[in-house]
């Protein structure tokens, strides 16, 4: 995080060529038809490449700092650039995204192998892996912004992929609509850095100082883009209905990266946000850490249990950021993304057991026992990712978790700070109980026990993601952060904080037991899972208000505005039928009249002319008189 | 050169005239022949045509010159220019008029009508966008009309008497208003070669605020008159546009109108309304322009939200695109109000982008309409497990016209926020403006993602026998990879576009900075 290092071409073609390889993927699956059966090979030999090419710029480039751009557009005066930002944020979460991406092809071509879409998933899953890296790299917030959609679209058709399912297509629009309203956030802060600071280059941004009022308001607007993605209060119901796709789908997504996307932009972007929006990032990050924790206690899912840890746990990254602690966050987020990814592709390989072809997937926990005696392999593992996510000693869910304690405790000095640090500890202990319930659910004896062992393939990636949940891949001491992941600077944690910890842990294991001991098909948990308020809001408030705006609005269109056409059309056609009698009765009718007058005159003249002598005397006789009157007058 | 692409289709469909109608079947590979030399012809324009160069390809000859005595002269030229603005709009005009052919090239029922009408079309439209000189353009823009009027009226739908009255007397209200526009504007300025001697319909003429006539009606001082004006001008091309509340005519002739024609009538007719505003409009009258600016770009927002929240209320799969339409078009509204210079090249760039993404949706519509007959959303379901490639290229259209990055649409809309919003803090507009205008994207998302989801995903149902619903003909495919491949390349190299948009949006603001008091 101190120097700069000169960003020479071969780094550049190297970075590039990271980024690009997955999309190639993606066109390759998507476009090469023929043998179906190699691609999903070939997707992972490039995802693996990646991942390695990740790994050599690493080594070269953390922990420093290395940028290069170009020009994308000009619009009028101004040039938009695009380029590279790899800092050791960046760096690591290259790394992180692509090993993950990596292990989710290995499994998906085991868990999706009878499925006739393989191509167009495997394409996907290539498209979202090089939008997620696009997101992690750039440089400029416009780019950022670019790719934080793509993957969004991503996850739609991830989500969508049984798209034969109306609950999966269900899912997705739900997904991506919710989204989009965090996306409205992410552009509305565009849009005023753009105003005030008249740069969207994220390097450039930093050296600027902006005023309080903006920078509360693009801190605000941003933490609504994050609430959007990362599935924080109140935008997170998108994420269990989420859960309709297909398991790696939702390790790769929906717990390791697309919404660590939120947390990650709020990492990189802290710097713009006032210390009242900070506040209220740390405020909405503590209310999801325990909303979360009570959603997966309610649930039965397996799935859904997962997905709600997620979003609890998302909420402690967000309120670390919150609280000033990116570095917190960031542990948080990577050790996270493995043990959560480890998770779910465990989840995926008892759905894979338990369900028989054909009818609907097993994923009630109540009936997903039984199978631990001959699967002892798997059952360590999903021990390991769940003490992990506890944040049992000696894993490295263990060493994120006491970074943030450390951090919050250390800065407690008012009585909010505190209050900070209470509802951490809180959030822990829940964590710790609803964990121990799944796991006293599944990992309990059961009389019909599953026998079969589980496919390798599927097992590998959950082998290696339960190495990555130990404490040797962060740090080379189990108990503090240190090796190279110092370059950091994390807080070291003090021997209360290392109490704490532990004692939470204690607690909540104990909690959790006293609950469960005798009857582990009894619960604590209400009788209906509950549908939670922002969801029910969207349902029943939002989309019914939208859609009866809509029907509003297409009866102003028709009746009113194309009925004041209609009317005016009426008046018009009326009036010249108005004028049309006008013509023919009176104009044409004087017309008429004064050739009636003529006629008559001529008739009347004629009339004289009747052969009779004695008319023509008279008549004569009377022209004669008046001829004499008139010339004697 | 122009004149060539002006008047290969007029003299074609002159000449079409007198063919005998036991060859009818030949007549449409003469029309796609002259839509294939227009693009031999625009690809000549576009090598030697200059970015930074100011008006090219420049033709004039006098047309006509009335003496009226002591009244002075009425002179009209035949002047016709192509500069960053027209030749994108002329490039594309090019393109979805021969995209337009070959959708229309299964028309049976009078043949010989439909294509000589076609032609006529087509050289107005082009020589719309080319023309420097106010009688000629309205001339071209007039001309337009009577085709449109008879290809909806005769080959259109149930309705299509009706929808096409309302279009043709609706826009001809407009043309009377623009008529009026025109007629003040040659009265109040004089040609700079004749100066005290002559008017001028030159638009470059226009454009110069010393060619206007001392004491005349629109002089300098007199601002209310040049309100006046700017709103009476407005109001015709608002019409055309087309601008809530003046846009009922839209969705009708859209809906009833044949697949190619809708196709023409979206991509290049509704960009008259922006072109003129643009190309005369603004620069002739700068300071009403700023005026009437927070207007304008209120009117802009209604259109934007009221067009989407009226695509949501249909069932109709054409009327939701056509209001689609209505919505995107405000955009351009909103961009040209800002007055800023990425606003501006914003709303250019929009135009472009909308008029090749909405003419790849009426293809699409079209793909189911000539299959089925049938385009009420409701009655389809699960039509992605019959039809792939279909869905795969509806994807691809409801996902670039919702704004997605990748897409062209999304460039030009971004770049219209961004001028809107910094437009706010100039003290152009309110930022309320900017904010409300977002909102339009969520609603966008809203009614494509849920036509998606009830017509393409889930399990299938239609009410139509399935046999029909086979899956892209080669001729569809012809129409649809183009289009989707331009608007994908504008979408990831913008600059291909903006390097002949930007100088004009320069010079455009430096007369719009013109502006005296």
């Amino acid at each position: 995080m101190v120097s700069t290092l000169v960003f020479d071409p071969s780094l550049v073609a190297l970075t590039l060529a990271v980024i690009l390889t997955p999309l190639g993927s993606a066109l390759i699956c998507f476009f090469v038809r023929g043998n179906r059966r190699f691609i999903p090979v070939l997707a992972c030999l490039f995802i693996g490449m990646a991942g390695v090419g990740s790994g050599v710029l690493m080594a070269r480039i953390f922990p420093s700092v290395a940028v290069a751009t170009i020009p994308w557009f000009s619009a009028g005066a101004d040039t938009i650039q695009v380029g590279l930002l790899l800092n050791p944020y960046s760096t690591v979460m290259l790394s992180v995204v692509l090993i993950i991406s990596a292990f989710v092809h290995v499994y998906s071509i085991g868990y999706l192998a009878g499925d006739p879409h393989t191509h167009r998933y495997f394409s996907w899953l290539g498209f979202f892996t090089f939008a997620m890296i696009g997101f992690v790299v750039s440089s400029n917030l416009l780019v950022t912004f670019c790719f934080w959609e793509l993957i969004g679209l991503s996850s739609y058709r991830l989500i969508g992929h049984w798209q034969e399912k109306k609950v999966a297509a269900r899912a997705a629009t739900k997904a991506f609509m919710v989204n989009r309203v965090g996306d409205l956030g992410f552009l509305l802060a565009l849009m005023m850095l753009w105003s005030h600071a008249g740069t969207l280059n994220i390097q450039e941004l930093s050296q600027i100082s902006l005023p309080s009022p903006v920078s509360t308001m693009v801190g605000l607007c941003l933490l609504l883009a994050v609430t959007g993605k990362s599935a924080q209060f109140p935008f997170f119901h998108w994420l269990p209905d989420a859960m309709a796709g297909p398991t790696p789908v939702s390790a790769l997504i929906h717990a390791a990266t697309m919404v660590a996307a939120g947390v990650f932009l709020l990492i990189q972007l802290s710097f713009l946000f006032s210390p009242m929006a900070l506040l209220v990032t740390s405020g909405i990050g503590l209310l999801t850490l325990l909303i979360g924790a009570w959603g997966a206690f309610t649930q039965f899912d397996l799935k859904k249990i997962l997905a709600y840890s997620t979003i609890s746990q998302l909420g402690l990254m967000v309120a670390a950021v919150g609280m000033g602690n990116q570095a917190g966050a960031f542990f948080h987020l990577m050790t996270h993304a493995f043990f959560k990814a480890g998770l779910f592709l465990t989840a995926g390989i008892l759905i894979h057991q338990f369900s028989q072809p054909g009818s609907e997937p097993v994923q009630d926990i109540r009936h997903m026992s039984g199978w631990s005696n001959s699967n002892r392999l798997l059952a360590l593992c999903l021990l390991i990712l769940g003490a992990s996510l506890i944040g049992v000693p000696l894993t490295s869910g263990f060493l994120s978790k006491e970074l943030m304690l450390s951090h919050a405790l250390e800065n407690a000095s008012d009585s909010l700070e505190w209050g900070q640090v209470i509802i951490l500890i809180l959030g822990s202990v829940l964590t710790t109980a609803y964990t121990f319930r799944m796991l006293f659910y599944i990992l309990s004896p059961s009389p019909d026990h599953l026998a079969h062992k589980a496919p390798v393939i599927l097992m590998v990636p959950v082998i290696l993601l339960t190495f990555l949940s130990l404490f040797m891949v962060v740090s080379n001491s189990p108990w503090a952060i240190s090796g190279w992941a110092g370059a950091f600077e994390p807080v070291t944690p003090t021997l209360s904080t290392l109490f704490i910890s532990v004692a939470t842990v204690i607690t909540g294991i104990v909690f959790s037991w006293l609950l469960y001991k005798e009857k582990p098909t009894a619960d604590f948990s209400p009788r209906q899972v509950p549908q939670f308020f922002p969801d029910w809001m969207q349902q029943h408030i939002f989309v019914k208000f939208t859609l009866a705006m809509a029907e509003g609005s297409r009866q102003l269109d028709l009746k009113w505005i194309d009925g004041i056409l209609h009317t005016i059309t009426y008046v018009y056609v009326t009036f010249s039928f108005v004028v049309g009698w006008f013509d023919r009765t009176i104009v044409d009718g004087t017309v008429s009249f004064a050739t009636h007058i003529v006629a008559g005159v001529g008739r009347l003249f004629r009339g004289l002319m009747n052969g009779k002598i004695q008319s023509y005397i008279a008549w004569g006789l009377l022209a004669i008189l008046s001829l004499m009157v008139w010339i004697l007058y | 050169m122009i004149s060539y692409l002006i008047f290969i289709p007029i003299v074609s469909a002159l000449i079409l005239l007198t063919w005998p109608v036991r060859h009818v079947k030949l007549i449409r590979w003469w029309v796609l022949g002259v839509s294939l030399a227009q693009i031999v012809v625009l690809s000549g324009i576009l090598i030697h045509y200059d970015p930074h160069d100011s008006w090219q390809y420049l033709e004039k000859t006098s047309w006509f010159s009335l003496s009226l005595g002591t009244w002075g002269q009425l002179q009209a030229e035949y002047l016709v220019a192509l500069d960053g603005l027209s030749l994108p709009l002329v490039a594309l005009s090019v393109f979805i008029l021969l995209i337009a052919v070959i959708s229309s090239w299964n028309t049976r029922e009078n043949e010989k009508g439909y294509w000589i009408l076609f032609l006529i079309l087509n050289g107005s439209i082009i020589g719309t966008f080319c023309a420097l000189d106010l009688l000629l353009f309205y001339v071209f823009f007039e001309f337009m009309l009577i085709p449109m009027y008879f290809l909806i009226g005769m080959w259109g739908g149930p309705r299509r008497e009706y929808a096409s009255i309302k279009f043709f007397l609706y826009t001809l209200l407009g043309s009377i208003f623009i008529l009026i526009g025109i007629i003040v504007l040659y009265l109040s300025y004089q040609d700079p070669t004749q100066p005290g001697l002559a008017h001028t319909f030159n638009i470059i003429h226009l454009s110069n605020p010393a060619n206007v006539i001392p004491e005349s009606w629109l002089d300098g001082s007199q601002t209310d008159h040049r309100v006046i004006l700017f709103s009476i001008l407005f109001i015709g091309f608002a019409i055309k546009l087309p601008a809530v509340p003046l846009h009922t005519w839209l969705p009708d002739a859209h809906v009833e109108a044949p697949t190619a024609i809708s196709v023409v009538l979206a991509a290049l007719l509704l960009k008259m309304g922006g072109y003129g505003l643009i190309r005369f409009v603004y620069p002739a009258l700068p300071d009403a322009a700023l005026a009437m600016n927070y207007t304008v770009a209120v009117v802009g927002v209604i259109s934007i939200l009221y067009g989407a929240i009226n695509a949501l209320a249909s069932k109709d799969l054409k009327r939701l695109v056509a209001y689609s339409s209505v919505s995107h078009m405000g955009f351009v509204l909103l961009g040209l109000a800002s007055g800023t210079s990425e606003g501006v090249s914003g709303a250019i760039y929009q135009m472009i982008s909308h008029g090749l993404i909405s003419a790849m949706l009426f293809v699409l519509v079209g793909v189911l309409y000539d299959r089925t007959h049938d385009r009420d959303i409701n009655h389809y379901s699960g039509l992605s497990n019959r039809m792939k490639p279909f869905t795969g290229f509806v994807l691809l259209a409801f996902f670039a016209s919702m704004g997605l990055p990748g897409f062209s649409g999304f460039i030009g809309e971004v770049l219209v926020f961004l001028g809107a919003f910094r437009s706010s803090t100039l003290g152009t507009l309110d930022a309320w403006i900017a904010i409300l205008a977002t909102v339009g994207l969520v609603l966008g998302a809203g009614y494509y993602l849920w036509t998606l989801q009830r017509m393409f995903f889930g399990p299938f149902s239609s009410h139509t026998s399935a046999e029909n619903l086979t899956d892209l003909t080669t001729r569809e495919y012809v129409m649809l990879v183009p289009l989707a491949g331009t608007i994908l390349l504008l979408g990831i190299l913008p600059q291909v576009l903006m390097q002949y948009i930007n100088p004009f949006v320069q010079q455009f603001m430096m007369l719009l900075a013109q502006v005296t008091f």
